[in-house]
């Protein structure tokens, strides 16, 4: 798809600001990185509560908690 | 704030900054050291860990390292400012302000020594914890900016990943994980004063009461030859303990000599012939100084990883 390049500002003196600016790019790069993190936090979450509950120890503390009840 | 409105500001916009600037208050170069010798130093515990807990481990003391990087920085972005050295980091370039990676710096820390303490065990978070405290309050508030011994004293900050890796893997600290500490903590002061060698006018200027500037280059060099030979002498004697090995001996036999041979070309130098050449011998000395302690830790790794088939250790 053509990029789209119309400037948002016209007026006389004023800086005229594409979507491309350098400063979108820099802001995209922001939202993206800090999108991958927290999606890869969630995923990491995931996978260490799977690894913590199918630990012996785990077991071990659930089994302990019935017997004391 | 919205797009239409920066229409209105013609000159001095504020840098927004990009993923990469804040990645770039971590000192990612720092981090590959922290992450190697944790990853050692967890990985030669005499115990099995499970591979996620271990992942999620190191990634978490990478986080904090990373974090106590972000406050260094932004405790010393004055004299950032002024050091050829520092002064493309982040806040002095302008990319990032002073609080931003101030606020970074407090959340990750706080967010990594949480996260490994549930990980792992609480004292691998209370080390973990220490570390960072002892890097910007007691290295970069303190001792930096008033004592030479800064970076012998601070070296400690450095030295402390394996030993969190150990306590991660095992929840206890041993006599080797105290040696993989040692070997850091001894490393450091010839490593970083030979980078002050060359360095030269960057720590002057900017304040630094860094031995070659308060001993004087002479001394310094005598410095960098005494700590060289007790770091060889550490270092061979740790291949015969838990985590040595006849593989570990070797390597450390082949650059302990390298390391004592460069230290004592640059004691018999004098500064004419080192600006005569462009500090060579200081440059070389520096760069080995890289690959010893990765072949050291290397070495340590692999005596580990020889082990399950009755070949590493003694």
């Amino acid at each position: 798809m053509k990029p789209h390049l119309r400037p948002l500002g016209w007026g006389a003196g004023k800086m005229a600001l594409s979507r491309q600016h350098d400063m979108h790019k820099r802001r995209f790069s922001r939202n993206l990185g800090l999108g991958v993190v927290l999606a890869g936090f969630v995923v990491l979450v995931f996978l260490l509560t799977v690894a913590k509950v199918t630990d012996d120890g785990f077991e071990m503390q659930s089994q302990q908690t019935q017997e004391g009840n | 704030m919205s797009d239409a409105s920066l229409n209105n500001t013609t000159q001095a916009q504020p840098y927004e900054a990009q993923f990469g600037d804040y990645f770039a208050l971590l000192k990612p170069r720092v981090m590959t050291l922290v992450v190697f010798t944790a990853f050692v130093g967890l990985y030669a515990a005499p115990v099995s860990t499970n591979p996620i807990i271990g992942f999620v481990a190191i990634l978490f003391i990478a986080v904090g390292g990373g974090a106590s990087g972000a406050l260094n920085m932004w405790w010393d972005s004055d004299i950032d400012r002024i050091m050829k050295r520092t002064q493309k980091r982040p806040i002095p370039s302008g990319k990032v302000t002073e609080g931003e990676a101030f606020a970074i710096g407090i959340a990750l820390s706080g967010f990594a020594v949480v996260m490994l303490t549930l990980a792992t065990n609480l004292l691998a978070g209370a080390l973990l914890a220490f570390t960072i405290f002892f890097y910007v309050v007691i290295y970069s508030m303190w001792l930096k900016r008033w004592t030479p011994q800064n970076i012998v004293i601070g070296g400690a900050a450095g030295a402390f990943p394996p030993m969190i890796g150990w306590a991660a893997a095992t929840g206890s600290i041993s006599v080797e994980s105290v040696l993989m500490f040692t070997l850091i903590f001894m490393w450091t002061p010839p490593h970083f004063w030979a980078l002050a060698l060359f360095m030269k006018g960057d720590y002057h200027e900017a304040g630094i009461p860094m031995l070659t500037v308060t001993h004087g280059r002479r001394s310094t060099r005598a410095h960098i030859i005494v700590y060289t030979i007790l770091l060889a002498i550490l270092a061979i004697g740790t291949a015969f303990t838990g985590v040595g090995g006849p593989l570990y001996l070797a390597v450390a036999i082949v650059l302990n000599a390298m390391f004592v041979k460069g230290s004592i070309d640059i004691w018999r130098r004098n500064e004419a012939m080192a600006e005569a050449d462009g500090y060579s011998v200081e440059k070389k000395f520096f760069k080995l100084s890289l690959l010893y302690l990765f072949a050291h830790f290397g070495a340590i790794a692999f005596e580990a990883a020889l082990a399950p088939f009755g070949l590493g250790g003694w």
